[in-house]
């Protein structure tokens, strides 16, 4: 089949592009309306199946172009994914040339829906952890954190599927920490601490991998209007930048979960539902995140060194005046420091509370502290809406 | 004299320390605010987390002397000797820094707004994070130019400052900040601008000989007459661009952005621009000379006089072209 060929020609083609990285990024944002920046995650999406499913869905190169545009538009980078965007077209035109028959046989294929198959890694690591001896633990757990729900019932648990429980945690917990964190506070509930340590310990070490870094973050700057394919994701607190995973389809694990235990209102639940109406009550949006910005401002009010010494102090392990800890810190730059701050801390109290907590735990209290004010201060406006 | 009669002496009200010796004292954490170190010997003394502004430093001997996390607001630092020095996360807003030897010092994460740098040599030095807005590094007369060869000025903030005539060959500004800085005439052969925002940016008559500027945001940039040979501009976005006269002989730009260019005489002999964008462009009396204009976007260009004889122009899109003849383009 000649179409073959060309779908042969333009996968390799993208594959071996200088801007290969980018333009799977942008596809698999028009494909799946979710921007992805995990590199691992982007791994799992074949550039064939992109490509079917943008000529499956697009009846005309115009269509084809006004859509990716239309995407590429909303993105803080929009110059260069403008220009990925032509890529794109350039290279798919020659799909839309094709004679008539090809075109209805990639027409037959389905429509792309609203994907919600979890990403391969995330059934990867389902798979891992179906094979521990502690399986039903595990699950246990994992509800617990997710729902705040304790379900004791083995066919119950059973029939739950690992593969969503894993995205749910990860998109709920938008660092390890966090997840961490979570763990650790529902496990100081139960009378088998002991236990559940093991097993916290074994999920914390399975789904490490669902959060690798990717340097060079894009995100979604403004949300497009509603779409006829799946609806954008709601406003979140996170400016362009923050990676916090998709909360539309959080949002959707809770409804379902809803239906799941209708009887059990988990607080976490009732927690975000809150939040994300507020969000949606309130047009304005958070003040975007500019790290030139942010730290110009706290450079400002306060001496770089102790800035970062604080944070430092606050992310890792108190500072130490040892050469170790001194090398530490130049290893650490004052901007990815200020951003692993911010995504760490939810809210404006927590960050206050933090800081303060941390300068004064540190030797020259009164320089940390008044470091701590300078910092808040700078950050105050990315919480504010 | 030793740190305790210092201290002791600066207490009592004390603030002229001219001509000092102090090499290698540790001053952690002192407060020393004014105090008048000109012609001071402090090479190797710990100065961490001290207190320094408006303090006067006036041809003070500084070489390798550990300034990370000092205050040295408004301090007098004009000639003098910080070679090696560790200013890591140290503040120097509105210091005088004018011919100061910064040559191979670590000035990681630290802040430069307003300073006035004219003169200073910081070749080799690490700027990593450092942020300059608003400092000056103007050319004032040939020898008044700050010298930043070979500096680090990775993910810099630059933003609005003034660098007309800088000496910044090769030096590495990957993802910086320089939103409407001044680079007129700048030197910035061989440079790394990858990623930088340069947005808004004065670049008239600046050299970019072979300098990398993949990833860089040139939205409304002035290059005017500006030499970009051999540069590689692969994908960037330069719509809109103001750039006549522009010498782009030899550059990469290939799936580049140039519609609504106007590119007017611009030298773009063997230019790479295959499956360029140059729909809507001025071409006017442009040097086409063996440039690779393979599949791209001619359409509604303006051509007249152009040097297209040896252009290959292998599958390009022509459409409503202007060509060289005045005539306009048939469409197909």
């Amino acid at each position: 089949m000649p179409g073959l060929l060309s779908l042969d020609r333009i996968v390799k083609n993208l594959e071996t592009h200088d801007n290969s990285t980018r333009i799977k990024k942008l596809m698999v944002y028009t494909c799946q309306s979710q921007w992805e920046n995990e590199l691992s995650i982007l791994n799992q999406y074949a550039f064939s199946d992109l490509i079917q499913q943008l000529r499956a869905s697009h009846f005309s190169l115009e269509q084809l172009r006004s859509r990716l545009y239309s995407f590429a538009e909303t993105l803080n980078r929009q110059a260069e994914y403008l220009v990925v965007a032509d890529t794109i077209i350039h290279q798919l035109e020659p799909l839309y040339d094709e004679p008539e028959e090809l075109t209805q046989v990639v027409a037959v294929k389905s429509p792309p829906k609203a994907s919600t198959k979890p990403p391969w890694i995330v059934l990867e690591t389902a798979s891992e952890l179906e094979a521990d001896s502690n399986i039903l633990r595990i699950k246990k757990l994992m509800l617990y954190v997710s729902k705040n729900h304790w379900e004791t019932d083995s066919q119950i648990l059973e029939q739950l599927n690992l593969a969503d429980l894993i995205q749910d945690l990860r998109e709920s917990y938008p660092s390890i920490k966090k997840l961490s964190a979570a763990l650790k506070q529902q496990v100081q509930t139960l009378n088998r601490q002991a236990d559940y340590i093991v097993v916290a310990k074994t999920i914390l070490k399975a789904l490490q991998k669902l959060y690798t870094d990717d340097s060079e973050i894009t995100s979604v700057k403004a949300v497009k209007a509603a779409r006829s394919q799946p609806p954008a994701p709601p406003p979140t607190r996170f400016p362009p930048q923050a990676n916090t995973g998709n909360r539309n389809t959080r949002k959707q694990a809770e409804k379902d979960n809803q239906k799941k235990f209708p009887n059990h209102q988990s607080p976490l639940v009732q927690d975000q539902e809150i939040r994300q109406s507020a969000t949606q009550a309130s047009t304005s949006q958070p003040c975007p995140y500019d790290p030139f910005d942010l730290r110009l401002n706290v450079m400002k009010y306060t001496t770089p060194l102790r800035a970062k010494l604080l944070i430092f102090s606050l992310l890792y392990h108190p500072i130490k005046k040892t050469q170790h800890d001194w090398l530490l810190m130049k290893a650490k730059p004052l901007d990815d420091l200020l951003f692993e701050l911010f995504s760490t801390c939810a809210t404006l109290e927590e960050l206050e509370a933090k800081l303060y907590q941390t300068a004064q735990a540190l030797e020259d209290a009164d320089e940390n502290t008044q470091a701590a004010g300078a910092i808040a201060q700078s950050m105050k406006r990315l919480y504010e809406r | 004299m030793n740190v305790k009669e210092l201290l002791q002496r600066y207490e009592a009200g004390e603030t002229k320390f001219t001509g000092i010796s102090l090499s290698g004292v540790n001053l952690f954490g002192a407060d020393l605010i004014g105090i008048v170190f000109s012609g001071a010997d402090l090479h190797g003394a710990t100065l961490i987390f001290a207190y320094l502004s408006r303090a006067n430093f006036r041809k003070a001997n500084l070489v390798g002397t550990r300034l990370s996390g000092a205050n040295l607001n408004q301090a007098w630092l004009s000639g003098v000797n910080l070679s090696n020095a560790d200013l890591h996360g140290a503040s120097l807003q509105s210091a005088d820094l004018r011919s100061a030897n910064l040559t191979l010092a670590s000035l990681l994460d630290a802040n430069l707004m307003d300073a006035d740098l004219r003169g200073a040599n910081l070749s080799g030095a690490d700027l990593t994070g450092a942020c300059l807005r608003g400092a000056n590094l103007r050319e004032e007369k040939r020898m008044y130019t700050a010298k930043l060869r070979g500096a680090i000025l990775q993910k810099v903030d630059l933003q609005g400052a003034d660098l007309r005539g800088a000496d910044l060959l090769k030096v590495n500004l990957r993802g910086a900040n320089l939103r409407e800085t001044n680079l007129r005439e700048a030197d910035l052969r061989g440079a790394n601008l990858s990623d930088a925002n340069l947005s808004s940016a004065f670049l008239t008559e600046v050299n970019l000989m072979g300098a990398n500027l993949r990833g860089a945001i040139l939205k409304n940039v002035k290059l005017e007459r500006a030499i970009l040979s051999e540069a590689d501009l692969t994908g960037v976005n330069l719509q809109g661009a103001v750039m006549p006269d522009v010498r782009l002989s030899k550059a990469q730009v290939s799936r580049g952005n140039l519609s609504f260019a106007r590119l007017n005489r611009a030298d773009l002999s063997r230019t790479n621009l295959r499956e360029a964008n140059l729909s809507e462009s001025d071409l006017i009396e442009a040097y086409l000379a063996r440039t690779n204009l393979m599949g791209a976007n001619l359409s509604n260009a303006n051509l007249t006089r152009a040097e297209l004889s040896t252009t290959n122009l292998m599958g390009a899109n022509l459409q409503g072209a202007t060509m060289p003849d005045g005539r306009i383009h048939d469409t197909d």
